[in-house]
């Protein structure tokens, strides 16, 4: 009797664990799963956050410049999971295109809240060149959030100065800060006019 | 038990495990790379996933016992807190873990003690002071539940610090949603969440509260006469209205509240010791020395608010036409319930086992009920070893015992040893029903 209802609470339990993971499967890594971990070797900067598939249109001007199509197919999270990512090796490889090369100047992004606080980031553009990049602010009201930002903030920075765009590939254990870096940059990019 | 209701139990059982593994699905979804690269994170992420199976478990623990007719009915009263105790322990070992773990996890990233690091957290991040409190006040809880701390508080004592642990599952829950990876930016794993604890706060609120405080006004019962059965043991007559309507069957029990002073912030379960009447319900007490006590002093026109009826120790179970009741000292009361119920083509057998002749309650009226329906009484009078409670030994007084349908009430010990009786001759386990005191404590 007893290990009858055990089974039935052991069976439910995989039927609900196995229904939830079968519509929407867990996103351990990459979204690239497994397989793009193993292609990339770098490992300071596991990229749980990239680019969103809404936020590619960093450059509208040149619509000939093909947008990296999202490959996330769990739907309901693509605009919600701050740890969605797509396709992100491919995207950090994609090569620098010119941007409209007038441009010059500062520019603040907007301060973007995450649940440990906002981030706000402020580009230097120098002739359509991102030349700099710093944070005016980031959570660090926790000793943990100063320990993880004080080693993502520059990773960040490298990422975006290398990049010359948003396509981050964002930095593992920051979750929360690379998602607010990204939205926060794309605003700056966008008042950048790039 | 009948089939359909057999189906009940299971489909509960079916729909704990079902949340459970929605609960652990929580954490599986929204777990990241960051989670488990290296030792700290994964100490971490492990921790979630105690602290919330630990809270599930907890409100179905609360959900066990929150008197929902349909569970009750198919699992029985007593079963329902044999579970309620069993999982109650699990869930605390969980909390306490995650507590211990996440504040280690995130020390190790930060690369401070553990203790610098849980008042970091209690201070920065929000809603940790009341998950603090709802920390210590379970653990309270569970510390205060274990037997040899039990064994030496009164039974108020236990049950009020047992009480707080609805607040401190309420307390718990706002860190739960603000500051759990799995809820922020999760909208579906929030409502998942958040309908769990709506639903468990529901279920408590109207079956614990709404529903009883209706009947308890609408029956409007007061208590008539305060009677001494014997020593140190009284019955409680109330009187009410359409008490009928109830549909109380004699064997069940109440919760019962008294509204009289000192008495009314506590609930006692007492069974009926007579089958309900349209007008009256009586239960008889033994004074155990702590409340009970007072029972006696309480005055004819006080308001009784109840719960209930609870239980499935009733005459409608009995399969067989031979009925064995066995009764121990004051556990003889809810039998004597049945004997009035059971219907008059069974045969019926009763054993009553008391330590001393003026122990021996009910005597006229058992005499009176066994002459009325042509029942014999055992009386069996002495220690436990003058009264083995084996097959052997109960084989003597009711030859046909294999063959018949066991009803027994009674201190845990005397239950245990007609229950392995019962199993020893084959009486399978849906002709044995047991009424242990114990289990009326929640």
């Amino acid at each position: 009797m007893i290990s009858k209802r055990l089974f039935l609470i052991l069976g439910g339990t995989v039927g609900g664990l196995g229904a939830v993971v079968s519509i929407t499967p867990p996103q351990f890594g990459t979204s690239g799963g497994f397989g793009a971990l193993g292609s990339k070797s770098t490992s300071t900067t596991p990229p749980p956050v990239a680019s969103a598939p809404t936020a590619v249109p960093a450059n509208p001007t040149t619509p000939t410049q093909p947008a990296p199509t999202p490959t996330t197919k769990a739907k309901k999270k693509t605009s919600t999971k701050a740890t969605t990512s797509s396709a992100a090796p491919t995207q950090a490889q994609a090569p620098t295109t010119p941007q409209s090369a007038s441009v010059t100047g500062t520019f603040t992004g907007n301060a973007v809240p995450t649940i440990y606080g906002p981030v706000q980031v402020q580009i230097t553009v120098s002739n359509g060149k991102i030349t700099g990049a710093t944070a005016l602010t980031y959570p660090r009201s926790s000793g943990r959030d100063q320990q993880i930002n004080s080693q993502a903030i520059p990773l960040l920075i490298q990422e975006t100065l290398q990049a010359q765009s948003a396509n981050i590939q964002g930095v593992g254990g920051a979750s929360y800060t690379s998602q607010g870096w990204y939205d926060s940059l794309v605003s700056a990019l966008k008042k950048a006019g790039m | 038990m009948s089939i359909g209701k057999r189906h009940n139990a299971d489909w509960a059982s079916i729909l704990m495990g079902v949340g459970l593994g929605l609960t652990i699905a929580l954490e599986l979804e929204s777990i990241t790379r960051s989670d488990w690269r290296g030792v700290y994170p994964t100490i971490t992420s492990i921790s979630r996933v105690g602290a919330l199976v630990g809270t599930y478990f907890a409100l179905v623990g609360l959900v066990f016992v929150a008197r929902i007719p349909w569970i009750e009915k198919s699992v029985g009263h007593d079963r329902l807190v044999k579970w309620h105790r069993k999982l109650g322990p699990w869930s605390l070992y969980l909390i306490f873990f995650h507590a211990l773990l996440v504040g280690l996890g995130y020390a190790g990233g930060d690369r401070i003690s553990t203790a610098v690091e849980l008042w970091r957290m209690t201070i920065s991040y929000p809603w940790m002071i009341p998950a603090d409190v709802a920390f210590v006040l379970m653990m309270l809880a569970g510390v205060t539940s274990y037997k040899k701390a039990r064994a030496k508080m009164s039974y108020e004592t236990w049950w009020t610090i047992h009480l707080y642990t609805y607040l401190a599952i309420a307390l718990g829950f706002m860190h739960q949603v603000l500051t759990g990876p799995m809820f922020i930016g999760h909208p579906l794993n929030q409502i998942y969440w958040k309908g769990l604890y709506v639903a468990a706060a529901f279920v408590i609120v109207w079956w614990r509260f709404v529903i009883p405080t209706a009947r308890s006004l609408r029956h409007n019962l007061k208590v008539d006469q305060v009677v001494v059965e014997g020593p140190g043991i009284v019955s409680i007559v109330m009187r009410g209205r359409q008490l009928d309507k109830l549909n109380a069957q004699g064997g069940q029990f109440f919760s019962w509240r008294f509204f009289q002073a000192g008495h009314w912030w506590l609930s006692h379960p007492y069974s009926l010791s007579a089958a309900p009447q349209e007008k009256f319900l009586r239960v008889t007490v033994k004074n155990l020395g702590d409340h009970s006590a007072e029972i006696q002093n309480l005055k004819p026109g006080t308001r009784v608010f109840f719960e209930g009826p609870y239980g499935t120790f009733v005459a409608s179970r009995a399969s067989r036409g031979h009925i064995v009741l066995v009764g121990g000292g004051v556990g003889i009361t809810p039998l004597r319930a049945l004997m009035e119920e059971l219907d008059e083509t069974k045969d019926v057998d009763v054993l009553f086992r008391a330590s001393s002749e003026k122990d021996i309650i009910f005597r006229k009226e058992l005499d009176a009920l066994a002459d009325w329906r042509g029942a014999r009484i055992h009386y069996l009078i002495g220690s436990r070893k003058d009264h083995p409670m084996n097959a052997k030994y109960i084989s003597k007084f009711v030859p046909a015992f294999r063959d018949s349908e066991v009803y027994v009430c009674g201190p845990t010990p005397l239950v245990d040893a007609v229950r392995e009786a019962a199993r020893s001759v084959g009486i399978p386990k849906d002709r044995f029903h047991d009424e242990a005191f114990e289990f009326h404590a929640v």
